[in-house]
């Protein structure tokens, strides 16, 4: 540690240590004492206490949660709608699911807390998701003389968090490629809070919460590979509460449902192994039809743009299963990353189930019948990069000379560094040794096409 | 027939007994409010944080607070009078305290690795003390929260749900596995984490797990005890965040959610909640953590770029201390 280097703080007025000489003659901007008048806030006096201290962190547990954990009958926020006691549903979700000072991925967290991210720290989180913190995370760069900026908002799906500062994309107004406002998007605009979306013992889904119809109850959340089968007369929630089964939320319409198996602990480093999601279809239940929600206009059918939900075909699930890194193509097996995740054209959870695994058990790559998704190249809250992808594709290279691109890395190569530090381009790869790929890595859209 | 009188000496002995009796018995629980009085601020006006870590020196009344790696400290009157830290020079700091000489203590992380910089009064590092002696069911320790007092660093993993204690130089003292004691299974593993953390002036450790919705309060010899259930009405959690200990002996828990912070006595009964959800001033937008001066000033931590706000308690029987 260089302690001689340490620079000395900032003095921006004096302080009254013993040690210093000076006494301090204390300019204190007291605003006005109003403890005289601050009286005791009494609140509403019934009592909506339900029992459920105890086993009550499994919160969610595949639907509809506690009541009383986001709203209050008596004590919302003032002015504010639904009863909730956030600002608004996706502060309400934050609470619990942002947390300040943490070091490394943290459970069900899902966004770092700016005090955990300063300049040159990268977001924490590691759920296959994104950390939202990335939203906030912009990069000045001089490439080639020209100065710009990658603006956060460019990371990823800008909810609105008002009281935890994330506010609507600044750029879109409505979803790309669809009508979608982007001033309401939040958490509860893909994710279903009051789920009753289930899956039943025979692995059909049906829509809870119809008058005149009845149907299993939901036991617990159907997320995970540890997820228990439903017996008969039971259900399991839907992966990870996504709206779905023509639930209409803002006047979108999510037709279909979102099939996938995450394992248990799913927001990791993959320093070492990775994280691997089991992305599933099934009957027209695929993740781009998912999507396709709030972005029609996308990926339809007749638009020159990559296709989606469609079957890789001979020819890309070989480069799939051959491709090592650049200039290696002689994998014969387990060549599966979550860097490039794909669609397992099945739906059967137990399948996907003993695919979803954090530590490497289960790399095969895929079969000519599986298929590119949205969340191939996207990830669904946030990443490190502009798009919300999963690498970067502003640059050439992703790794230069055995190196993670970075002003301090690879100083001479600003358009590779993009005005991060190489600790912060690993940290959008989740935190991979360099070592994983070629000395000159180039985009990961080789992995399909082996053109490097 | 003698006079019932009492004699100076009865007198004096019976004040001596009620005198004892007085110094005897532990600090009882008083009504008590709360009065915000400011939000630290700097010349410019109030700062403003989101979910900042503070410190209070209790001998010098002065508070720390870190945020994004610059630690700004505050004199007694809440106005900023020095700042050093804003680059990664030591890693990314993660709390901060400040022994009764002054030194400040910065728990930084480098590499993923912890590690704890004694730096002057002026935030100049002067040494690194190196965590030892740690039993093999502590080697995977990453503690993420720390308080030193009297002599005592205790350090806790808010996720990893262990405190460890460690002397001065950093030498091992005991640890303390939180999973068994909150009597979880294995399945919760990763899905409790604590919410809060502190220490009283008795050495007794507090914490809170929100998704439990309890508070504990853990004594150095390992037993530990719990308060709170889940609710919306008065003296109920719904999401619970940081916890002190006032000078009657009063417990302070923040509720993230109703935007206050709740008054429960030494006997874990409900005492009072000030403040709620708002913009107004002394009202507070997702409250984090706090911290309690000498003088029995609450700081409380909180979101939207509201700061750091600043309330005094105010008991039936007078100030605090």
């Amino acid at each position: 540690m260089k302690f001689a280097d340490w620079k000395v703080g900032k003095a921006v007025g004096r302080r009254p240590d013993e040690r210093r000489e000076a006494r301090v003659n204390l300019i204190a901007r007291e605003e006005n004492m109003t403890r005289a008048k601050w009286g005791f806030i009494v609140l509403g006096a019934v009592v909506l206490a339900l029992g459920l201290a105890g086993a009550a962190y499994a919160f969610h547990s595949g639907g509809v949660a506690e009541c009383t954990g986001c709203h209050s009958m008596h004590s919302p926020k003032a002015g504010g709608s639904f009863l909730l006691k956030g600002g608004d549903q996706s502060s309400t979700c934050l609470s619990c699911h942002m947390h300040a000072g943490d070091t490394g991925p943290s459970s069900y967290h899902i966004a770092t807390a700016d005090a955990d991210m300063p300049a040159g720290v990268p977001p924490k989180q590691r759920t296959p998701g994104g950390d939202f913190g990335w939203l906030r995370k912009s990069y000045t760069m001089t490439i080639r003389g020209t100065t710009s900026t990658e603006d956060g908002a460019t990371h990823g799906h800008n909810i609105v968090a008002v009281d935890f500062g994330y506010v609507a994309d600044p750029t879109n107004t409505t979803a790309p490629g669809g009508t979608y406002p982007s001033a309401q998007l939040g958490c509860q605009s893909c994710h279903d809070p009051h789920s009753a979306n289930r899956r039943l013992s025979d692995g059909t889904y049906v829509k809870g919460g119809v008058r005149g119809a009845a149907t299993a109850p939901i036991i617990a959340s159907g997320s995970y590979d540890t997820s228990v089968a439903p017996a008969a007369g039971q259900a399991v929630g839907v992966y990870r509460l996504l709206r779905g089964l023509g639930g209409s939320y803002n006047g979108t319409t999510f037709n279909g449902v979102a099939i996938a198996v995450a394992p248990s602990t799913y927001n990791r480093t993959e320093s070492s192994t990775q994280t691997r999601v089991a992305y599933g279809s099934a009957l027209g239940n695929t993740w781009g039809t998912w999507c396709a929600s709030c972005h029609p206009n996308m990926h339809s059918t007749g638009n020159y743009v990559h296709p989606v939900d469609q079957g890789l075909g001979s020819e890309i699930a070989a480069n799939y299963n051959a491709y090592v890194k650049s200039g290696d193509l002689t994998g014969t097996g387990n060549s599966f990353t979550s860097l490039v995740p794909f669609m397992e054209n099945t739906g059967v959870i137990a399948t996907l189930q003993s695919h979803a695994k954090n530590n490497d058990s289960y790399l095969t790559g895929p079969t000519t019948s599986d298929q590119v998704a949205c969340l191939t190249c996207h990830r669904a809250h946030a990443s490190g990069w502009p798009e919300a992808l999963r690498w970067n594709m502003e640059s050439t290279f992703m790794v230069y000379n055995s190196l993670y691109p970075g002003t301090d890395s690879t100083p001479s190569n600003a358009d590779l560094a993009r005005g991060r530090l190489a600790a912060e381009t690993q940290a959008a790869y989740y935190d991979r040794p360099v070592t994983q790929f070629a000395s000159y890595q180039r985009v990961l859209c080789n992995k399909c096409h082996a053109k490097d | 027939m003698k006079s019932a009188k009492p004699t100076p000496r009865q007198i004096l002995g019976l004040v001596a007994i009620a005198a004892l009796g007085v110094l005897s018995v532990p600090a009882q629980s008083q009504p008590v409010k709360a009065g915000y009085i400011y939000t630290l601020s700097g010349f410019t006006g109030s700062i403003p944080y989101n979910w900042s870590r503070v410190a209070v020196d209790l001998e010098r009344n002065e508070v720390y607070v870190l945020f994004q790696n610059t630690i700004r400290v505050f004199n007694e009157y809440g106005m900023e009078v020095y700042q050093f830290g804003d680059d990664l020079d030591l890693g990314h700091m993660i709390d901060v305290q400040v022994d009764e000489r002054g030194d400040i203590l910065l728990l930084v992380y480098r590499d993923s690795r912890a590690a704890i910089i004694r730096c002057d009064y002026r935030g100049r590092p002067q040494s690194e003390i190196a965590l030892t002696g740690l039993p093999r069911e502590f080697s995977d320790f990453g503690p993420n929260r720390m308080v030193y007092q009297r002599g005592t660093f205790y350090l806790a993993s808010s996720m990893g749900l262990k405190i460890v204690t460690a002397d001065r130089e950093g030498h091992f003292i005991k640890g303390y596995d939180l999973f068994p004691l909150f009597e979880l299974e294995e399945k919760d593993r990763g899905s409790v984490e604590l919410g809060g953390f502190s220490v009283d002036r008795a050495g007794n450790m507090l914490m809170t797990a929100p998704v439990l919705f309890r508070a504990y309060v853990l004594s150095p010899d390992g037993n530990i005890r719990s308060f709170g259930k889940a609710s919306s009405a008065p003296g109920g959690f719904n999401i619970a965040g940081g916890i002190a200990r006032d000078s009657k002996g009063n417990f302070l828990v923040v509720d993230k959610l109703k935007g206050s912070v709740l008054v429960f006595d030494a006997k874990f009964a409900f005492v009072t909640q000030f403040s709620t959800r708002g913009y107004k001033r002394g009202e507070l937008i997702f409250p984090d953590d706090l911290v309690i001066d000498s003088r029995d000033r609450v700081y409380v931590t909180q979101m939207a770029k509201r700061g750091v706000s600043v309330f005094t308690l105010e008991y039936a029987g007078g100030k605090g201390m």
